[in-house]
């Protein structure tokens, strides 16, 4: 039984797409993208449910009595934002069957005060990976609640509602005087103003890395972990924007500094319509999750 | 092919506006999709390819004994200088703005190939940029703007800077300048975009990042704190 907290950060950096904007669109355009300084970073604490202060369902589980067939366990995963003064809650059910199969569940709890499609899809998309590969990936006992944060460095979003508060200019020395992780801050008009460095493609990439590695429990990153984390974000990623994008902003996250080619479409568009068919009930087959893993193990630019 | 090396950085600037790029990209596939003259985006595909060519080649010209002490010399050579070959091949170093243009002005003849290969990177990417902006008006999409043009002209000018031009898929996000790696080519871009009067232009902090390698385990959780 787990009795200790264990947490795993990870970060993946934003990009500048230098060369190839709208070519890299089609294969086998190349674009040259640039990897920065500025990072997201996705912490994973794996806290045992007796800790926990956070429950907001009204059932849960009863844990202590272990069931042979049919069992559903339940684990909720909180997801912190400090910068977006957010926090969401979600369940993940998870199911084993009596063939040996298992399925995984992510519910957003009714009371969240909004929802972020980035979160909520990379998450289910990833357990359901993680359940595939491993029966349990947190722990047999199923003891585990997940606490997640995410923090942004600042140059993601506009740092010049900041420097206004504080009546600077935007000289070097004041800009590197700016306290790291600020809110986000909207303009007036409602819209946060981006800059362009791909906030989505890092926060997705930095979330998967850090759920990946801490259901693994590896204590730092290689080429092989890389690779298939690099897999299981662009296939998140392309979920949540609801179409295969051109991918080289989770692929500057994921490797760094490189030479973009895009990866065939055909190879994630049955997935994700098989992802879509069972967005009403958010259960995925065992057949979709067969091939969610295949091609999360298997490099899709072979 | 590795880029790490100190030799070279990136600056960004915010710009005001911001642009959606989803239907941006769509515009600019239904025009490809439609015209009967697409050159721009077949010259950008060759163009891009130099692009990759031409940054291996830089860090190929490097030495293989380089140190950060080496490369910081170089870097104080070039950073002096508009990396600006004209039509020619060669960078001429002497053309130093502020210089009394006499013969000692001599370089090695390592930094003379970084700078000539510095050179055919500004063109090529001045030649990117003609193309798309040409692409952008014939789609009727924004992806060099007339205001985005001057400030990165104005910025190509400053000795030290390789070339500025819009990064991704245009717009009015922001620009992105590519520089030799000095404090004082940094603070000359600074100095210029912070009292640019035209356009409401702020730098911002980012930086290059040549020895990352993307995803990483961080030992240490960030710690966030701040007043609301």
């Amino acid at each position: 039984m787990a009795t200790t907290t264990k947490s795993t950060t990870v970060s993946a950096p934003g990009k500048i797409l230098l060369a190839g904007g709208y070519l890299v669109l089609e294969s086998p355009n190349v674009g040259v993208v640039l990897a920065v300084d500025k990072k997201f970073y996705s912490t994973v604490v794996q806290r045992p449910k007796t800790t926990t202060t956070t429950t907001k369902e009204d059932e849960e589980p009863d844990t202590k009595k272990p069931k042979v067939a049919n069992d559903t366990t339940s684990m909720e995963i909180k997801v912190h934002s400090p910068q977006f003064d957010a926090t969401w809650y979600y369940l993940a059910n998870t199911t084993r069957g009596t063939s040996g199969s298992t399925t995984t569940k992510i519910m957003a709890n009714e009371l969240n005060p909004s929802s972020n499609s980035f979160v909520e899809k990379t998450l289910r998309v990833s357990m359901a990976y993680l359940y595939a590969s491993t029966a349990t990936p947190f722990g047999s006992d199923d003891n585990i609640n997940l606490d997640i944060t995410i923090l942004a460095d600042n140059d993601f979003y506009s740092v010049t509602p900041h420097l206004q508060a504080r009546k600077w200019d935007a000289t070097p020395e004041k800009l590197a005087q700016l306290p790291k992780f600020l809110p986000c801050i909207t303009a007036d008009n409602g819209s946060l103003q981006k800059t362009g460095l791909g906030s989505s493609a890092a926060l997705v990439t930095s979330l998967v890395g850090a759920l990946v590695l801490s259901a693994t429990n590896a204590t730092q990153m290689d080429d092989a972990l890389r690779r298939r984390i690099h897999n299981l974000a662009q296939i998140c990623h392309c979920h949540a924007q609801g179409k295969v994008g051109s991918g080289f902003d989770v692929s500057s996250a994921s490797f760094g500094s490189h030479v973009y080619q895009r990866f065939p479409k055909c190879l994630l568009s049955d997935l994700l319509q098989d992802f879509d068919k069972t967005t009403s009930d958010n259960v995925m087959s065992d057949k979709t999750a067969t091939l969610l893993q295949h091609l999360v193990e298997e490099s899709p630019e072979n | 092919m590795s880029w790490n090396t100190d030799l070279l950085n990136i600056m960004l600037a915010d710009v005001s506006g911001g642009s959606e790029s989803p239907s941006m990209a769509r515009k600019i596939l239904s025009w490809k999709a439609t015209s009967d003259d697409i050159s721009c985006w077949t010259n950008l595909a060759t163009l891009n390819q130099g692009v990759v060519g031409i940054c291996e080649d830089i860090v190929r010209a490097l030495p293989a004994n380089a140190t950060t002490t080496s490369i910081a010399e170089m870097t104080k050579v070039l950073s002096q200088y508009k990396l600006d070959a004209g039509n020619g091949e060669e960078w001429i170093h002497k053309s130093k703005s502020n210089s009394n243009g006499n013969d000692d002005d001599k370089v090695d003849e390592a930094t003379q190939n970084v700078g000539n290969h510095l050179c055919r990177l500004r063109k090529t990417l001045l030649e990117t940029r003609r193309n798309l902006k040409q692409m952008g008006e014939l789609s009727s999409v924004p992806v060099e703007p007339e205001e985005q043009t001057q400030l990165a002209d104005a910025t190509m000018e400053l000795p030290g800077v390789v070339a500025s031009l819009v990064p991704g898929a245009g717009g009015y996000d922001a620009l992105v300048v590519v520089y030799v790696n000095t404090p004082d080519v940094r603070d000359k871009i600074c100095n210029l975009w912070t009292n640019y009067k035209p356009l409401a232009v702020c730098p911002l902090a980012v930086q290059f990042a040549p020895y990352g390698d993307g995803l990483q385990y961080e030992a240490e959780v960030p710690e966030y704190n701040h007043d609301k």
